[in-house]
């Protein structure tokens, strides 16, 4: 039996959920995909509508709404420890698990990658007790993929604003890195659309560590359109690393961020988690 | 022959930014790009490049090697090693074929492994 999860979440989403919600039902019912669905709200929670799921013996639950729904839902379902499918309907068209995950944020074609039922078993990170698929950013220095406006000139504006700090990490407890950051980021998978490199495969057992050294003004006016890209690899001289354990020695009180929101403060240590998830993908993932 | 350009274009799996100071053992399964500091070990069964700016005071153990930085430490490099005009090796070298541009600097011994033509000579000819 399918369960969904509907989680409306901020008013660009709510709105585009009102309007595709009839149709998204008949499509639904379409490829014979149809199931109990449930609305999140103040009292219906996640973790309660997780639980409803298990209780029901649901065998896959489908999440539909941002990439923070998914998270939760997963989230929820790791710490009731069930072997259970989860399958994601991106509500917003740029959702980069969305992206990684192969799911198309146009409805029709979510359900048609729903209803094919391709399978994977996925690595999850964990920092303290909190698992993640994407990636824990370092400090509050985000560069996610943003609009860089006329000649760029937007996102260089708030570039400019960030701060650099002093990181100290440990990897495999067999060496530490010491430098001085402008950003920092731990990443289970991620969206590589635009990038250099291709990081964060789910699937390899490993969490890649992507530092970007302190830059100049004048750097990050040359750099402007590759820090916008929301890719710190595509700046020259990035470090890149990997490793199973990842110890945030310093700062202390430095936050750690899942998609955007706060979790843990260093020191804290991040891992490749013992337990995976299995979700339905789409022909089209990164990975 | 490992060549610079390789190691630039094929986007090394683990990079050590200039600004990144590393101490304890540095191992990986894939390529290493060092433009940074490295104090305590080096390993990888792959390729290590060592930009110019960087500064190694570690052993050094690796497939193939391009050194253009500073090494103070052992090196053991399985096949080719070069030591580029910007190099400044300090350090015993054990490697299978070596190259030192003219302008490096090497202050150590070296040690590789005779190669089997020369280990068994061609027998002479019967007249």
């Amino acid at each position: 039996m399918y369960f969904y999860i509907f989680d409306p979440g901020r008013d660009k989403e709510l709105k585009y959920f009102e309007r595709i919600q009839g149709r998204l039902l008949n499509l639904l019912a379409e490829s014979h995909i149809e199931g109990e669905t449930y609305r999140i709200t103040a009292i219906r929670t996640t973790e309660l509508l997780v639980e409803q799921a298990l209780g029901a013996e649901a065998k896959t639950i489908i999440v539909v709404g941002s990439d923070g729904s998914l998270n939760r839902v997963i989230n929820a379902v790791i710490r009731k420890k069930a072997d259970i499918i989860i399958g994601f309907i991106p509500l917003n068209e740029g959702s980069a698990l969305g992206r990684i995950l192969g799911m198309a944020a146009n409805i029709e074609e979510a359900v048609k990658i729903l209803a094919g039922r391709l399978v994977r078993e996925l690595n999850m990170g964990k920092v303290g007790e909190h698992y993640f698929l994407s990636q824990v950013d370092l400090g509050e220095n985000s560069f996610a993929k943003t609009d860089p406006g006329v000649w760029g000139l937007n996102a260089m504006r708030t570039f400019m604003n960030f701060q650099a700090f002093p990181l100290k990490l440990s990897l495999e407890d067999s060496f530490t890195a010491t430098s001085e950051v402008l950003a920092a980021q731990v990443i289970n998978c991620r969206n590589n659309d635009g990038c250099r490199l291709k990081l964060g495969d789910p699937t390899d057992q490993l969490l890649d560590v992507l530092l970007l050294n302190k830059l100049t003004s004048s750097q990050i006016f040359r750099y402007r359109k590759e820090l916008a890209s929301g890719c710190l690899d595509n700046v020259p001289g990035s470090t890149v690393m990997h490793a199973k354990k990842i110890d945030i020695l310093g700062p202390k009180k430095l936050p750690l961020f899942i998609e955007g929101q706060v979790y843990t403060k260093a020191p804290a240590t991040i891992t490749v988690a013992k337990e995976k998830i299995k979700l339905i993908v789409g022909k089209s993932r990164q990975f | 022959m490992a060549k610079r350009e390789e190691f630039e274009n094929a986007a090394p799996e683990t990079v050590v930014g200039a600004t990144v100071k590393i101490e304890g053992d540095l191992v990986s399964e894939g390529d290493i790009k060092v433009d940074g500091l490295v104090a305590g070990k080096i390993k990888t069964s792959k390729n290590l490049y060592v930009g110019p700016m960087a500064k190694i005071e570690a052993d050094v153990e690796a497939a193939n090697a391009i050194l253009a930085g500073i090494v103070q430490g052992e090196i053991k490099i399985k096949d080719s090693l070069v030591i580029q005009e910007t190099g400044k090796v300090d350090g015993n070298i054990s490697c299978g074929r070596l190259a030192i541009a003219e302008g490096a600097h090497f202050s150590g011994t070296c040690t590789m492994p005779e190669k089997e033509s020369l280990k068994h000579p061609l027998p002479e000819e019967e007249e």
